[in-house]
């Protein structure tokens, strides 16, 4: 106990994936959420984050105090918007000093929560309501208890998916980026669009997916140290194609949802680009597919 | 660099306007305010019909051009007057996505089945890949030129 929070981190041993079912019924939100959550306190840095984030493949992080009351969450969003915040604030910052930027300067604090045993169409609904990829599962005083997200839904709720094709639940006019825009350019869009993955072209050719979790996946990578002399402006101005992801799953627009979901589940990215004729027609997203999932018996 | 834009959600019409006059524009698509000024901070005009937004952005330093009351036209319109702007031909954007258009060879045109036949110049956006020519909606597009700005467009 003493190791982690020296860390500044409380979590379980090894991926959280306990689930507490003795005392949940299978409807019930608990039985399908993560428990115990990853969770960090406000005072933990920048650096440990993204080494959590990235190294465990975390998509969001919780803020919660010493006794795990809910106070914030973290995404990769927050995480990229400091940055271009900071970069416009004093572009000559060197890129090592954002390392030590404590979480409370990070989090957001409209958390959407769910009670545990609140059922699954609740938080299904809650989710398209608020347009969130996940859910805090909290007790009557707000201490944390668990994680809901979209993809526990997706995977192990016993659901069925409506039968439309892929072309009825795309965005029809995704906002997109080119390949060669600056960094800056790439998360001014991001942010102002309210979408943190954008699909990205290549002389008006989809080639890969443009995504707050890419940018953080770099600054917590090895690559990053390549930049480490380098100061916020100069980071700023690397290009797009260096925070793409090349490989995400590609859909034709006449597939059924139902096919499509079984594509996308088996690649890490929850959303797909798709294609026609080597052109983009839409974009895909697990949120879409929350869409297409039949509430009710 | 040259004017840039920050435009609500609820001036649609007029972000779409500003891009095909060739002004970068980011269209906000729920944003909070904080977002919203940090944003803008420095080098963006905010359009916005928000009062309680525009005082907070002010307050920050951002030049904020207050809608309130204003039809869709006449926003436009007074933009125009207030900042001088003018349809500038060599720098087009994507009206949906804000991306640069380059021309597209008429080599390429011709291989794209999506190319209207029989027109002069295409352009191509370079983040959507979205094609643009001179159809019939361009007549439209010329008139609101004029009567915005008082010239029309030569050809671009
Ligand atoms: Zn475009």
């Amino acid at each position: 106990m003493s190791k982690d929070r020296e860390k500044g981190l409380r979590y379980m041993k090894g991926r959280p994936r306990k689930r507490v079912q003795s005392y949940s019924s299978p409807s019930s939100v608990l039985y399908y959420a993560t428990s115990p959550p990853l969770s960090v306190t406000k005072t933990t840095p920048l650096s440990r984050l993204l080494e959590t984030m990235v190294a465990r493949g975390f998509r969001r992080v919780f803020v919660a105090t010493a006794s795990g009351l809910l106070e914030g969450i973290v995404t990769p969003m927050e995480i990229v918007k400091h940055l271009l915040w900071k970069s416009r604030e004093s572009p000559g910052t060197p890129v090592m000093d954002i390392m030590s930027t404590p979480v409370a300067r990070l989090m957001r604090k409209d958390v959407v929560s769910i009670g545990p045993s609140e059922s699954m169409s609740e938080s299904i609904i809650l989710m398209k309501k608020n347009s969130v990829n996940s859910l805090a599962v909290v007790d009557k005083s707000n201490r944390l208890k668990a994680v809901l997200t979209v993809r526990d839904v997706l995977e192990r709720f016993n659901y069925s998916l409506e039968s439309g094709f892929v072309k009825d639940y795309m965005s029809k006019s995704p906002v997109c980026i080119s390949i060669d825009r600056s960094l800056r350019e790439g998360v001014e869009t991001m942010v102002s669009s309210g979408h943190r993955r954008l699909p990205c072209l290549e002389k008006s050719k989809p080639v890969g997916l443009f995504s707050s979790r890419s940018i953080v996946r770099f600054l917590g990578g090895r690559e990053f140290f390549k930049h480490a002399g380098e100061t916020l402006g100069e980071l700023m101005s690397l290009s797009v194609v260096d925070f793409t992801v090349r490989d995400p799953p590609v859909l034709d627009p006449q597939v059924r949802m139902t096919e499509a979901w079984e594509m996308v589940k088996r690649s890490s990215y929850g959303s797909a680009l798709v294609v026609k004729s080597g052109s983009l027609e839409g974009f895909l997203t697990e949120m879409d597919f929350l869409k297409a999932v039949r509430i009710g018996p | 660099m040259g004017l840039r834009f920050l435009v609500d959600s609820m001036h649609g019409y007029v972000a779409k306007w500003l891009r095909i006059m060739g002004y970068d524009t980011l269209y906000l698509n729920s944003v909070n305010d904080e977002d919203i000024v940090q944003l803008a901070l420095g080098d963006r005009v905010l359009v916005t019909s928000d009062e309680e937004l525009a005082k907070i952005a002010e307050k920050r330093g951002v030049e904020v051009f207050l809608t309130k009351g204003l039809t869709e036209e006449e926003v436009l319109r007074l933009l125009v007057e207030r900042f001088k702007l003018f349809f500038q031909e060599d720098s087009l954007r994507c009206t949906v996505c804000n991306g640069e258009l380059e021309p597209l060879p008429p080599e390429e045109a011709e291989k794209n089945p999506e190319a209207p036949k029989n027109v002069d110049l295409l352009w191509r956006c370079k983040s959507c890949g979205k094609l643009y020519w001179r159809g019939s909606h361009w007549r439209n597009i010329s008139r609101q030129i004029l009567k915005l700005t008082g010239s029309e467009p030569s050809h671009a």
